[in-house]
């Protein structure tokens, strides 16, 4: 596993992404300065809790943001920069070389189109394909997500199908175009385990044939499963961000080391004495100053209480952003 | 049978619902919970644990007697509240509560904090002179971390987790002895949740307070069970003891189940064994005979597909309703 991508192959490149929402309340950055970059066949991991603005990271990358949403930055998408693109060539990417798997495959499908008209109408919008040439190709992107009886559900309504078919539907949908880059919202918590795994084994393989992925979770366990690298959010920025591995087993930023011993873990014995993280989780639209952590931190002192902490390279190919992660041990 | 230890005991419990429709406006019914028995004693914590259909809040619901059971009977303490008055049925709700999953839903956005903590009092203890309400409500508050404040506060002015500690005090305010936890902390954030695990697992050892904790989560069943049960298409596949069960899982499917959950350690995931399931969960319209399980299961035999497994009894209090388990190859760890 390498630290940092393989230049010569970046498929994706953010800089310094900062997407603002403009409330009657005040405006709420939800993104803050996030940056990462992408090769080819490389799974991130957006992880953290409910409003860390891990979802709005994905959407302001897809173009897919409300009106009242402002967005800076850059985000380098192969040689190209997204924000700012004209919508209808925002369109030709979206859905070829863009893709997107949501939480719920129930919201991307439309109940009124049988599974082969909605992978057919891809085909045909992005590639002119005749409806017959269309259909062969959506038999065989059933196929290549392991979909029983392929024939039989193209032919199906999304409703017939159970909800771990139905995010097969959505996923061959999603790589119909053999897209560079697929972005994905929680694509298995709605799923049961045991169809979990075979959701994560499939989109282990789209990772295995080359195509990007950005998977947002909330759940740790499925980052340690799939992800090359990890990034940690909390209130808006990057906390911490570094190969997996290195993450989870010497987390720097109390906070991901708050996260990891919170934590049951089915595969530890002594999981009954998890330590939960004290506090409330914050408030963006009333943050404190310094660092967004500082209020739950066990570690916050002055300093921390009054700026707020620049996300710096550390060794072993991490960044951190904490006044007390020092180059190597980390905090403890 | 009943031993004096058994808060709870239930016996062949079966919840049917009557689907109408079908050809020909055929009588279907789910059959939700089928020939489920354990028993709760008190101080206790019973994890439920089973992925969505399985049958495990519907189990919840007719252990608090609020659906009639299609078949089965639960005693309560001794006695049968089905068999009970109204009247009676009515006060055995203060010995025994719910926490719902959805703490914002679970309350009145109405009524203060303070109004709905102290409605159990006002309904069980009307004749409670008003400074007692007032000081029952301000201590459970406290019990449970919120602050004295939160009494004349709305429930919008509260995080998810603070939501879920005002649904915990109106559940402990009655001073019950068996809570029914139905996915208690699943929509909580992890930072949360595994507060709010602390503070049911602290409520329960200091209180006695036996929980029957219902959650698809197994890690979370894992932390706060002294026994768990797992559930499938509505009957029993396996119960025992808390690290028995996860320590020596011996139900194909507990097996699977254990396995599919991801572990927060990319080391372990990487070399993890897997029990992969096939195909998806069957309806519960029309469940498969014999072992409801046969059709996913990977060692599955003619015998399973005829014959229904009894619950078999191992050493300690393990119990397996599987033809195969003593065949089965025996792995110690599922990761």
């Amino acid at each position: 596993m390498e630290a940092e991508p393989r230049q010569d192959r970046i498929v994706l490149n953010v800089s310094n992404l900062t997407t603002r929402f403009l409330t009657p309340r005040g405006t709420v950055t939800a993104v803050d300065g996030v940056s990462f970059s992408l090769a080819a066949g490389e799974t991130l991991g957006i992880v953290g809790e409910s409003g860390c603005g891990k979802s709005q990271t994905l959407f302001s990358i897809m173009g897919l943001l409300p009106s009242n949403a402002r967005v800076g930055g850059s985000i380098g998408f192969e040689g190209q920069e997204l924000i700012g693109l004209p919508p209808g060539e925002m369109n030709r990417l979206r859905g070829i070389r863009l893709a997107l798997v949501f939480q719920d495959p129930m919201t991307a499908l439309n109940p009124y189109l049988t599974v082969e008209r909605q992978l057919c109408e891809v085909l045909e919008y992005h590639k002119g394909l005749s409806r017959a040439d269309a259909r062969a190709e959506a038999l065989e992107a059933l196929r290549r997500v392991h979909m029983p009886e392929p024939e039989r559900q193209l032919r199906r309504y999304p409703h017939e199908l159970s909800g771990g078919m139905r995010q097969r539907v959505v996923i061959a949908m999603a790589m119909i175009g053999k897209p560079a880059l697929l972005l994905a919202d929680e694509p298995t918590t709605a799923l049961d385990v045991t169809i979990q795994a075979e959701i994560l084994d499939l989109l282990a393989e789209q990772s295995d044939s080359g195509t990007a992925i950005v998977l947002v979770t909330h759940d740790l366990g499925v980052v340690a499963r799939l992800c090359d690298r990890v990034a940690v959010m909390y209130a808006g920025r990057v906390v911490e961000q570094g190969p997996t591995r290195a993450v989870f087993h010497a987390p720097r930023h109390p906070y991901t080391q708050g996260l990891l011993a919170a934590l049951p873990r089915l595969d530890d014995l002594a999981s009954a004495g998890r330590k939960p993280i004290e506090g409330q989780p914050p408030d963006l639209l009333a943050l404190p100053p310094g660092c967004a952590f500082s209020p739950r931190c066990p570690l916050a002192d002055g300093p921390c209480r009054e700026m707020s902490p620049e996300l710096l390279s550390r060794d072993g190919g991490c960044a951190v952003a904490c006044h007390h992660a020092d180059g190597r041990g980390g905090v403890s | 049978m009943t031993t004096p230890d058994d808060l709870l005991r239930v016996e062949g419990l079966s919840v049917d619902f009557p689907v109408s429709g079908g050809l020909w406006g055929r009588k279907r019914a789910v059959h939700a919970v089928r020939d489920v028995s354990f028993t709760l004693s008190a101080g206790e914590t019973l994890g439920v644990v089973g992925e969505s259909g399985c049958g495990k809040s519907t189990l919840g619901r007719a252990v608090l007697n609020l659906i009639r059971p299609t078949a089965g009977r639960i005693w309560w303490n001794g006695s049968e509240p089905a068999a009970e008055s109204l009247e009676r049925q009515r006060l055995l709700r203060r010995e025994m509560t719910v926490i719902f999953q959805d703490p914002l839903a679970s309350l009145d956005p109405r009524m203060t904090i303070g109004a709905q903590v102290g409605e159990p009092l006002d309904i069980f203890e009307p004749a409670l002179p008003e400074d007692e309400k007032r000081r029952r409500v301000a201590a459970v508050l406290e019990r449970v971390g919120l602050s004295a404040d939160a009494v004349g506060r709305y429930p919008h002015q509260f995080s998810g987790g603070q939501c879920q500690r005002v649904g915990i005090a109106r559940a402990l305010i009655s001073n019950p002895r068996m809570i029914v936890c139905d996915e208690a902390v699943s929509a909580l954030d992890v930072s949360i949740q595994a507060q709010i695990v602390a503070l049911l697992g602290d409520l329960s050892r200091e209180m006695g307070v036996a929980l029957l904790f219902i959650s698809h989560n197994l890690a979370v069943v894992r932390q706060i069970s002294d026994r768990v049960m797992v559930l499938y298409l509505g009957k029993v596949m396996e119960i025992a003891g808390r690290d028995s069960l996860y320590g020596a899982p011996r139900h194909p499917y507990t097996r699977a189940l254990l396995s599919a959950v991801p572990v927060p350690d990319p080391d372990v995931e990487r070399n993890r064994r897997r029990f992969h399931l096939i195909g998806d969960l069957p309806s519960p319209l029309d469940p498969p005979k014999g072992c409801v399980f046969h059709t996913r299961c990977p060692h599955a035999v003619d015998r399973c597909r005829t014959e229904v497994p009894d619950l078999s009894g191992l050493e300690g209090r393990h119990h397996v309703a599987c033809h195969l388990w003593r065949e089965l190859e025996f792995s110690p760890s599922p990761a």
